[in-house]
């Protein structure tokens, strides 16, 4: 059974392993160390700790948690990597230099990307690549020159044994290399240490300074002799071509630059036509496993308990390689930009495949949505959060136009106008970035990141509504009357704009919770409530948008082909944000109602009852804190929202509070009223994603990334559909039941997030019994 | 399950105190590390039981025998909320199923309610049924999930009990704000 357990000892500089949990940090309070003079404390020492009973903990206060889980025991050996059991030798006697039959390198060559691969999926080289004792003859000690990296480090190179001094030597060069871009690439980038990625590489160097030309040059070498050879079978020597090939296209498209083009996209392409020969010819590879030893691990870190090699399977790792190929080939679709939204709809389109694409792909994305202050390498920040903004708030505005920032003349409004717009940029900057980047980190960081980040978010859009104030002189705003109040209205361009970002991050965090299955049964039917009333918030938002740029387009005596373009295009925005948003509020509104009905006849535990330590009101507060302190929308109180699901359940005892438990018909008849609820949301959601399903790539802002937007919404249409089937046998149950209890004839059972159509759609299985 | 079985009267919990160290440390650590791939050094343990022992609970049988313990902390969470955390809990295998653990959780978590608790932590493998409904029916709510989070690459999921009113800020469990820095 599993358990807290392998959670356990980590190295020091690494987390603590409990309460582990990046939210915070773990200071570094090592002192440094100091040569001084030796002088022996044994006496001392033992007087000093005759002093102590047994299990009394002396310590001062920088010794923590992280501290206790650091330490060793010497001599424990599942703790003391040095620890030798009797009889057992430091060294291991494996000859590196023996010669290898082609099939012996076959099968190491393929061993070592298996575990190429463990290390991409976040295993430490020391329990993966480093354990090859190929790798550590050569990387170890550091070669000076290119020429010194080689498995026999004497100065006089034997020119036999040419399978192992040219063409292993050629693999596990260009291998290392291509390690080597991948760690530099990865490292410049965020991601979460040990949990994505380790990237220790324990003092050795991945060839850096190396050209790799010239290890390009050494794979040609070796493709050159391997390609002349008589002496072996010719599907030998074909699995041997194949491999040094995918070596060097493989180290040509990770190949580390700051070029962001899509010019290594052919490199990724080739990967992919070799990758299938590899696993026809694998059963011919000999495996060498005493070419791979743990007891490297030794000279590595000397901090940490042993630790277990990593073994991934040859078909593990061919479908890791193959999806690592084919996730760098697609990531580079996103280089045709078409708008803010399409972009944020393209990373979401791509980081929800599954499996997630691996970190250094989620890394490789960050750099192209932005490095060396560009984003995708062709525009300044400034460009992306304008052209956003006209995207969706204010089209053809005159605040936006670009030629306000040549404007120099102080006395020209145009000057405060830009001046204005760049101070908010600059407010807005790194929290727009910050989503794009977000999307990039790991599902479960995903949702916690947008916690903080929707707080951020809320500051934003308060801090707009200033900028929004400020500019209106310069725009000649004119408000619009509230028919009730004949308040004036007014449009808030800014702030509307930082609004509709933070709703939409708000509606994210809870749809993560149902992938991530966070929560639990008994949860859903409320938080499916809770999607839904920020998503009519949301729709209510983008009309008033609506309402307003309609006003603006109106007030334009004779527009201009560009403005009415610009004004088409903010539409064709809000209209299918309308659209989208309706489809996802319905479907959510059904399903709320759907576990309610079930809730209701107790086929699924009642939402939110009693608990031992608990109290409903607890608990909510609890699921709500990310959202508590965010000022608008309010978070509905406990009391309301009990009301407002319709909270009246029975409790687990099956009574009704202090009332009386009411007849059963009466409560089937409730049951059938929701039911019928269910019903009417589920039916409109199918039509309402049918539609959806229906717009345009340039419309539904899925452009380069159609064919994953198009399999998604299938998907939740799926699960639409798949709902108002469970409808409908429950209805039939429900018919059947008459005044009976419906658990008679009634199952419902859960469905994880992962095994149903759409991890955000969680439709129970229902069965009549 | 052996749920069939009512639990041997005989069954006796106690809470742990230091100068049960040479009685009980060894047998703790073994029932812990049962289910571990790396050992605790006995830092770890000693950590716990001597800056928290009355949060430490035993059950044991009537000789005496060690059949499951519940190990945790009580403490300022990040200058915040009073948190208990529980770092440990082990029932020996032919005894689970009986409501051992959960008579130990709940003891433990009695103390640290009479000492004021806040709220209270815990992580779970994602698989780990067992200790998942074991916390969910004493009220503990998924607050996250935490990706890989354990050595073998598993990852967990956050539990977390409020037993006090809250403060109503969005601050502890979410705390300092972790964003990807700027580039
Ligand atoms: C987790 C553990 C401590 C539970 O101990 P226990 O004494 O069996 O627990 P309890 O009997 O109090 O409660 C466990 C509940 O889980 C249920 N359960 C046990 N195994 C289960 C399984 N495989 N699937 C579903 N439910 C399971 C039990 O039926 C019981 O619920 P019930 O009372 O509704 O029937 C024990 O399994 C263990 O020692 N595991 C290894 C270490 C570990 O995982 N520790 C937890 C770290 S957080």
């Amino acid at each position: 059974m599993a358990d807290m357990s392998k959670l356990t000892i980590r190295e020091i500089h690494s987390k603590p392993a409990f309460e582990k949990d990046d939210d915070g940090s773990v200071a570094d309070q090592h002192p440094a160390w100091r040569p001084g003079v030796a002088r022996d404390i044994t006496t001392g020492f033992s007087t000093a700790a005759s002093a102590l009973t047994t299990g009394q903990l002396v310590k001062d206060e920088f010794f923590t948690l992280f501290e206790a889980v650091g330490a060793l025991e010497i001599m424990d050996p599942k703790m003391d990597s040095g620890h030798l059991r009797s009889g057992e030798t430091l060294e291991d006697d494996y000859d590196v230099l023996r010669e290898l039959l082609p099939e012996e390198v076959i099968g190491i060559m393929d061993q070592l990307l298996c575990f190429e691969m463990a290390w991409h999926a976040g295993h430490p080289l020391s329990q993966s690549l480093f354990t090859s004792l190929y790798l550590d003859r050569l990387l170890w000690p550091e070669p000076k020159m290119l020429e010194e990296a080689r498995f026999d480090r004497s100065k006089v190179p034997k020119p036999e044994n040419k399978m192992l001094h040219l063409v292993l030597r050629a693999y596990c060069l260009s291998l290392v290399k291509t390690c080597d871009f991948v760690h530099q690439r990865i490292s410049k980038e965020h991601y979460y240490e040990e949990e994505d990625f380790v990237s220790n590489l324990y003092h050795r160097n991945l060839l850096t300074q190396f050209d790799v030309v010239e290890i390009h040059h050494m794979i040609n070498e070796a493709l050159n002799y391997v390609s002349k050879l008589t002496n072996i079978s010719i599907t030998l020597r074909d699995a041997l071509v194949v491999r040094l090939e995918l070596r060097s296209y493989f180290l040509s498209a990770v190949q580390f630059d700051e070029i962001i083009d899509d010019h290594r996209v052919p490199w990724w392409e080739r990967c992919l036509r070799l990758i299938p020969a590899l696993p026809k010819t694998t059963y011919l590879g000999m495996r060498v496993e005493a070419s791979f030893s743990i007891k490297i691990q030794r000279r590595l870190a000397s901090t940490v308990p042993p630790r277990p090699m990593v073994n991934m399977s040859f078909d593990e790792a061919f479908e890791q390689l193959t999806k690592l190929c084919q996730n760098g080939k697609d990531a580079y679709r996103i280089l045709d930009y078409r708008g803010g939204a399409n972009l944020m709809r393209f990373i979401w389109a791509y980081q929800s495949r599954t499996p997630q694409p691996s970190v250094y792909i989620r890394c490789l994305m960050q750099a192209m949505v932005f490095s060396e202050m560009r984003v995708l390498g062709m525009m300044s920040f400034k460009e992306l959060i304008l052209d956003n903004l006209r995207e969706i708030v204010m089209p053809a505005d005159v605040l936006l136009d670009s030629s306000n920032f040549d404007v120099e003349a102080p006395q020209d409004p145009r000057f405060h106008v830009a001046k204005r717009m760049d101070d908010f940029m600059a407010t807005a900057a790194d929290r727009f970035l910050d989503i794009f980047r977000t999307l990039c980190m790991n599902r479960s960081r995903l949702r916690r990141i947008l916690c903080h980040l929707v707080l951020e978010w809320d500051n934003l859009q308060f801090d707009a509504e200033n900028f929004d104030t400020e500019l209106r002189k310069y725009s000649n705003e004119a408000p619009l009357k509230d028919a009730n109040s004949s308040e004036d209205l007014w449009a808030f361009p800014l702030s509307s704009w930082a609004y509709y970002h933070k709703l939409q991050q708000m509606e994210w965090i809870v749809q993560m919770g149902f992938e991530l299955d966070v929560y639990q049964i008994d949860e859903l039917g409320g938080m499916y409530w809770y999607l839904q009333y920020l998503i009519s918030t949301r729709i209510q938002h983008l009309e008033r948008i609506r309402t307003f740029t309609t006003r603006r387009l109106t007030r334009i005596s004779e527009s201009t082909l560009e403005e009415k373009a610009a004004f088409r295009r903010s539409f064709s925005f809000l209209d299918f944000a309308i659209l989208e948003a309706s489809a996802t509020l319905s479907f959510a509104d059904g399903l709320s109602c759907l576990f309610s009905f079930f809730a209701h006849l107790r086929l699924v535990p009642a939402p939110y009852h009693d608990r031992p330590y608990s109290t409903p009101e607890f608990r909510y507060n609890l699921r709500m804190r990310p959202f508590i302190s965010i000022s608008l929308p309010e978070v509905p109180s406990y009391q309301q929202f009990a009301a407002l699901i319709s909270l009246r359940m029975p409790d687990k005892n099956g009574t009704y509070g202090s009332k009386v438990k009411p007849a059963q018909s009466e409560i089937n008849q409730q049951a059938s009223q929701m039911l019928e609820l269910a019903e009417q949301s589920l039916k409109a959601a199918r039509r309402e994603w049918e539609a959806v399903s229906k717009a345009n790539a340039e419309t539904a802002r899925c452009q380069g990334c159609e064919d994953w937007w198009r399999t998604s919404v299938k998907n939740v249409m799926r699960a639409c559909i798949n709902a108002n089937i469970v409808v409908s046998t429950a209805k039939k149950a429900l018919a059947n039941a008459g005044t009976g209890d419906a658990r008679d004839v009634l199952k419902v059972e859960m469905v994880e997030s992962a095994k149903g159509y759409h991890p955000w759609w969680i439709v129970p299985k229902i069965s009549a019994k | 399950m052996a749920s069939d079985f009512s639990p041997p009267p005989e069954l006796r919990y106690v809470q742990y105190h230091s100068s049960k160290e040479t009685t009980y440390l060894s047998a703790i650590r073994q029932l812990i590390s049962q289910d571990l791939s790396e050992p605790y050094s006995i830092y770890v343990y000693r950590y716990f039981l001597y800056q928290w022992g009355d949060l430490c609970f035993m059950a044991l049988d009537e000789k005496d025998n060690l059949l499951g313990v519940v190990i945790s902390k009580l403490e300022l969470h990040r200058g915040g909320p009073l948190r208990g955390y529980i770092a440990m809990l082990a029932v020996r295998e032919e005894y689970r199923g009986r409501g051992v653990a959960t008579k130990l959780v709940r003891m433990a978590v009695d103390v640290m309610i009479e000492r004021d608790a806040d709220e209270i932590a815990l992580e779970t493998e994602v698989t780990n049924t067992a200790a998942m409904k074991l916390y969910e029916r004493l009220g503990f709510l998924r607050s996250k999930r935490l990706h890989r989070y354990y050595l073998n690459g598993n990852s967990a999921f956050r539990f977390m009990l409020f037993v006090k009113e809250s403060t109503g800020q969005y601050g502890g469990e979410y705390g300092a704000a972790q964003l990807p820095p700027s580039a």
